[in-house]
């Protein structure tokens, strides 16, 4: 048990250092990620089908494959294309490439539950159409937008494990080296579970916030 | 940079041999994961506490993990105590396990779709618990279980991919395997990338079959 500690205690900075890097990751790829989840949606969505079948088609094929396939598509293809690229720049631009589309998901099903009258009020109104959506139609989707949201970006948490395969230098990636070089792999996968465990609650913890200022705010 | 397909040619039998260890790991995680993923909703929705807050406790722990800390628990925490398995045991165990507790979620999610006058008819016929389940509940699940079921098992196909990380010959292993030996990305990730997207068609298709088998059926 005090052997357990020691080594939990002795591998905790480089962890850390790992997590700050998972956190940066993830806090890229949502920033990044949700404008263009914005457009994604507005594209899938746009009556013109020579925008909407190649976005859709595109965004099949990016939810049709794993991850990690992704990632390396990113990280051993660009070299073969004649360009050097670093393992934390190839994850930020794999994993923002097919979260977009699963979060512009989310911004079409919430989209989908604004009620149509809404649309030709709007209309009616004669408003124009960026500000239609930016003032009517998206402030009420939001309510609808959110769980499914929040709940895809603990999947991002997760997946920015798989960035340390690249040779990212994340939690999981640290953990792994660790792992080697302790040969401890229970107390220290312990130990890192652990802290993505609290990284996705902080997440839900952000939700359920998010759900309680909304349902106020309907009330009012 | 020029598609060279005779290098994927050469390699032909190697990366059918990890098509067919993905699809044989899916099949596996999926049939386990279907027979404890229901076990574990019906314990989840039981009145006795002693079944449904291990249930619970055990369904979020492992959705809140990372799946690949869950198989470096398997394959590199388990030998520390004197479990040794084979990278594919290793990774199988690991990943039917996650697969258990995110299936359990999408069947607990039809158990509860169930309208609980049917428990209470079958009931009041004096059925036995185990009658009532297998000739009531289980036969009106289906047809509502079938949409999210399919996205499930697409969603397990994908997750087989981090088995590589771990030593596993799968389509995502043998295809980083043949990557670094041959330094052809391109060439092999385009032909993992096409095999992963006809997998997930092949199971648009059953779906597209189950819902005119069940759902329609269920109509009358």
């Amino acid at each position: 048990m005090e052997r357990s500690l020691q080594i939990i205690v002795s591998s905790a900075p480089y962890i850390f250092k790992g997590a700050v890097v998972t956190v940066e990751l993830v806090v890229l790829v949502i920033l990044i990620g949700t404008p263009a989840a914005l457009v994604v949606a507005l594209a899938r969505n746009s009556r013109h089908s020579i925008i909407a079948v190649p976005v859709g088609f595109l965004s099949w094929a990016m939810r049709g494959l794993p991850p990690l396939v992704v990632l390396f598509f990113v990280y051993f293809v660009a070299p073969q294309a004649g360009f050097d690229i670093d393992p934390f720049p190839a994850a930020v631009i794999g994993m923002t490439f097919y979260t977009t589309f699963y979060l512009a998901e989310a911004f079409r099903g919430g989209l989908a539950a604004v009620d149509d009258s809404q649309r030709l009020a709007v209309r009616a109104l004669a408003l124009p159409r960026g500000r239609a959506f930016f003032r009517v139609l998206l402030p009420q989707a939001l309510p609808a937008i959110v769980p499914p949201y929040i709940s895809y970006t603990t999947e991002i948490v997760k997946d920015s494990a798989l960035a340390g395969s690249i040779a990212v230098p994340e939690m999981m990636g640290n953990a792994s080296q660790l792992i080697m070089r302790t040969g401890r792999p229970f107390q220290i996968l312990l130990f890192v579970g652990a802290l993505y465990v609290v990284l996705d609650a902080l997440l839900l913890i952000a939700q359920a916030k998010a759900e309680t200022r909304w349902q106020t705010l309907q009330r009012h | 940079m020029n598609f060279d397909l005779a290098i994927v040619e050469e390699n032909a039998g190697q990366i059918w041999r990890g098509f067919l260890a993905t699809i044989g790991l899916s099949v596996v995680i999926l049939l386990v994961g279907t027979a404890l993923g229901t076990g574990i909703a019906f314990a989840r929705e039981s009145c006795n506490r002693f079944l449904s807050l291990p249930a619970a406790a055990f369904v979020n722990l492992f959705r809140a993990t990372p799946a690949l800390v869950v198989l470096y628990f398997t394959f590199y925490a388990f030998p520390q105590f004197g479990v040794r398995m084979t990278p594919i045991a290793a990774a199988t165990v690991g990943l039917a396990t996650i697969g258990t507790a995110y299936l359990s979620e999408d069947i607990r999610g039809s158990l509860r779709a169930i309208d609980p006058g049917q428990w209470r008819a079958a009931n009041a016929l004096g059925m036995p618990y185990w009658w009532t389940v297998r000739r009531i509940v289980l036969p009106q699940m289906i047809p509502i279980a079938v949409a999210p079921y399919i996205t499930r098992a697409m969603l397990i196909v994908k997750s087989t991919s981090i088995a590589g990380i771990v030593a596993v010959s799968d389509l995502t292993g043998v295809t980083s395997g043949l990557v670094s030996l041959t330094y052809r990305a391109v060439e092999f990730l385009t032909v993992a990338a096409t095999l992963y997207l006809l997998l997930n068609t092949v199971l648009s298709i059953l779906q597209i079959w189950a819902e005119r088998r069940f759902v329609l059926r269920s109509g009358h």
